[in-house]
């Protein structure tokens, strides 16, 4: 899957989640900069991940995703190796 | 208070519409901002031996769907048995309590001693609160067998979660208040991805997304039922709904009822039948002519496995269904809101939403496929037990016929109350009327003073500061079991009447005389002057109001909640001649 593909579908994930607009999302976007970034919703945005992309995470991996861009990271590294 | 208000058509639809997209966390997110921020939650304490916060945002969707909003409190996974022994620890407020273990709950435990701790725990709950407990019976992990050989590999799990369950059950059967509910069937469902394994480790959480959907779900319906009054009547169309065919074209031969294409229609009547004896009163609604609908049922009535008796009410006519609708809930003394409406036609169905949007409307589909699932998702039915009083109903329906037509020749009152064989039994609010008397207060529309719902919890205080009364009735026709509640408290110069509902069954056989009656008697006990009662005016409870007239009582003030009648004790009635009591 191209990176822009899953940057958008992301950006969905985070918007949806931490209850903000998709274009205030900024790939340094992170739990000590977003106040609604808890690990409650750190656990939902990991379901997002699973549920959209069909992609179960490791734990090493889940706990990787400290920033917006991470996520990108760790997401395509999954998907496409 | 009820809040129902909120809980309106058009914010349903728009959450299901939301959830019909995917049913993944991101939809129940955007749904959870669908729910008016107006809405009156229910506290309620979550109690878990894994972290249950994912579950939340789910729970407060599905419980809107079945009609109520959790204000949930969780607790720290390792301090489920703490609470439970030491309850004084949950929030006062708190109506009620769910617990949800898994396997690893039992600990160290040896087997054999796993369910006598448990339910010894359980005991140590019931001995110090009255609040009703929720037990949702214990899920088995998914197992990683190395080989169909490896039989041992779960053993632990399955004896830890059989010996938890088994004293679930027995907690259940003999402690009050206590249920149990079971989610293992639909988590199974899933598949073994409904157990989060990577998350469990890291973070406690058991449940993956999906699996939260299910839970929350199981937890809104058990909880439902004790917060929202259940539909009484499911009003059912004829052709192409309770069979096959269209019996004026088909002919009675003709129309096809079982097995094959008309297999969901078989389903559809078994649902009915099962949904009948659980006190739920089933009626016809159908254009056609009414000798050709009564037709099927003389002809195949063994094949249908339905009999027109086991209808309360029909309209088989050309009438407008909405029309008949509102006829039937007149005829059987029931308010709309209390009714569902099945039919294939989705013109019928529009029509009736529109006329009657309080009615519950669910669509037949393509030859019945799907549709006792789709009425199930409406959770109308749901109940939080089928009381022996809900199974009697649908047959106590069928003599009030009976009843009706016999005294119909008698005109001298006195004489008929005399000749009926009254007999009004008042006994005390104890542990074995308990859910009848719960469930009257919930929802009973009509003879009710002030319509306020109470909670079991604060029913149980009432009980405890003042005084609360099961009222049951019989009469030479049958036993019409518990019918009626009054709610009692007191003060320096007068016995209040806080609550008082009958059952619309029971009016008119002089048991609100004989109810006031016995109130004036312990007023004249206690030496004091007054009866007052609250009433507060709702859409349908004029026959409450009537009642305050017809005994003169007078009104006296005006508060927040409402009116305060007042009665003079000397003007109180003396127990009815024509009603034996018990």
């Amino acid at each position: 899957m191209e990176r822009q593909r899953i940057e958008e579908q992301l950006r969905e994930i985070f918007a949806t989640v931490l209850e903000i607009p998709p274009e205030e999302i900024t790939s340094d976007l992170n739990p000590d900069g977003c106040e609604k970034w808890d690990s409650l919703n750190h656990i939902h945005i990991l379901t997002a991940i699973d549920q959209s992309f069909g992609i179960a995470l490791e734990l090493e991996a889940q706990m990787e995703i400290m920033s917006f861009e991470l996520a990108i990271d760790v997401v395509a590294e999954e998907l496409n190796g | 208070m009820s809040t129902e208000t909120h809980f309106s058509p058009e914010a349903f639809s728009a959450i299901r519409e939301i959830l019909a997209g995917g049913g993944g966390v991101l939809a129940y997110l955007k749904a959870r901002r669908a729910i008016p921020d107006e809405v009156e939650g229910t506290p309620i304490a979550l109690l878990s031996s894994h972290s249950i916060e994912p579950v939340l945002p789910y729970l407060e969707v599905e419980a809107f769907l079945s009609g109520w909003f959790p204000i949930p409190t969780t607790y720290q996974y390792s301090l489920w048995r703490n609470v439970l022994a030491d309850p004084s620890c949950l929030d006062a407020k708190t109506e009620a309590v769910v617990l949800l273990l898994d396997a690893t709950a039992a600990g160290e435990a040896a087997p054999e001693n796993i369910a006598a701790e448990f339910q010894a725990l359980i005991t140590r709950f019931r001995e110090n609160s009255d609040l009703p407990l929720f037990l949702c019976r214990v899920p088995v992990r998914p197992l990683r067998r190395l080989s169909p050989l490896d039989v041992e590999a779960g053993n632990r799990e399955f004896s830890a979660a059989d010996s938890l369950n088994a004293a679930m059950a027995s907690a259940a059967e003999t402690l009050q208040s206590v249920y149990v509910f079971d989610v293992s069937e639909e988590l199974g469902a899933l598949g073994p991805q409904w157990y989060a394994a990577s998350q469990f480790a890291a973070t406690m959480t058991m449940l993956s997304g999906t699996a939260c959907g299910v839970v929350a779900r199981g937890i809104a319906r058990t909880l439902g039922p004790m917060l929202v009054p259940r539909k009484r009547v499911l009003v059912t169309d004829l052709d192409n709904t309770l069979w096959r065919g269209i019996v004026g074209e088909d002919g009675v031969e003709g129309i096809e009822l079982a097995r094959g294409p008309a297999k969901h229609f078989e389903a559809y009547r078994g649902f009915l039948k099962r949904l009948r004896e659980t006190g739920v009163l089933l009626a016809i609604c159908s254009k056609n002519t009414e000798a050709d609908g009564l037709a099927v049922f003389d002809a195949r009535g063994h094949e249908l496995g339905l009999s027109l008796t086991d209808f309360a009410a029909h309209r088989i006519n050309w009438d407008d269904k909405a029309s008949n609708i509102a006829g039937m809930a007149t005829e059987l003394g029931l308010g709309l809101d209390s009714f569902v409406f099945v039919d294939d036609n989705p013109m019928e169905c529009a029509r009736v939403r529109g006329a009657l949007p309080m009615v519950t409307v669910v669509e037949g589909g393509n030859d019945n496929a799907g549709l006792v699932e789709r009425i199930l998702e409406t959770r109308a039915f749901d109940a939080l037990v089928l009381s022996e009083d809900d199974r009697q109903r649908a047959a106590r329906y069928e003599t009030e016929a009976a009843r009706k037509s016999a005294l119909g020749s008698v005109t001298d009152m006195d004489g008929f109350f005399a000749a009926m064989d009254l007999l009004v039994t008042i006994t005390p609010f104890a542990p074995d009327n308990a859910e009848r008397t719960h469930q009257l207060l919930q929802k009973t529309n009509q003879f009710n003073l002030t319509l306020e719902r109470l909670s079991p919890s604060e029913l149980s205080m009432h009980a405890k500061q003042g005084s609360v009364f099961a009222i049951s009735l019989s009469d030479r026709f049958g036993d019409y079991g518990q019918i009626g509640v009054v709610d009692l408290a007191f003060n320096a110069e007068a016995v209040e009447i806080r609550n008082f509902v009958l059952s619309c069954r029971a009016l008119g056989r002089k048991v609100e005389d004989s109810v006031l009656a016995h109130v004036v008697e312990i007023a004249r006990a206690r030496d004091l002057r007054h009866v007052r009662a609250w009433f507060r005016e709702g859409p349908r409870n004029a026959p409450a109001r009537q009642f305050l007239d017809a005994f003169a009582f007078s009104a006296n003030h005006r508060d927040d909640e409402g009116w305060v009648f007042d009665l003079s004790v000397a003007d109180g009635p003396d127990w009815p001649d024509c009603v034996k009591r018990s």
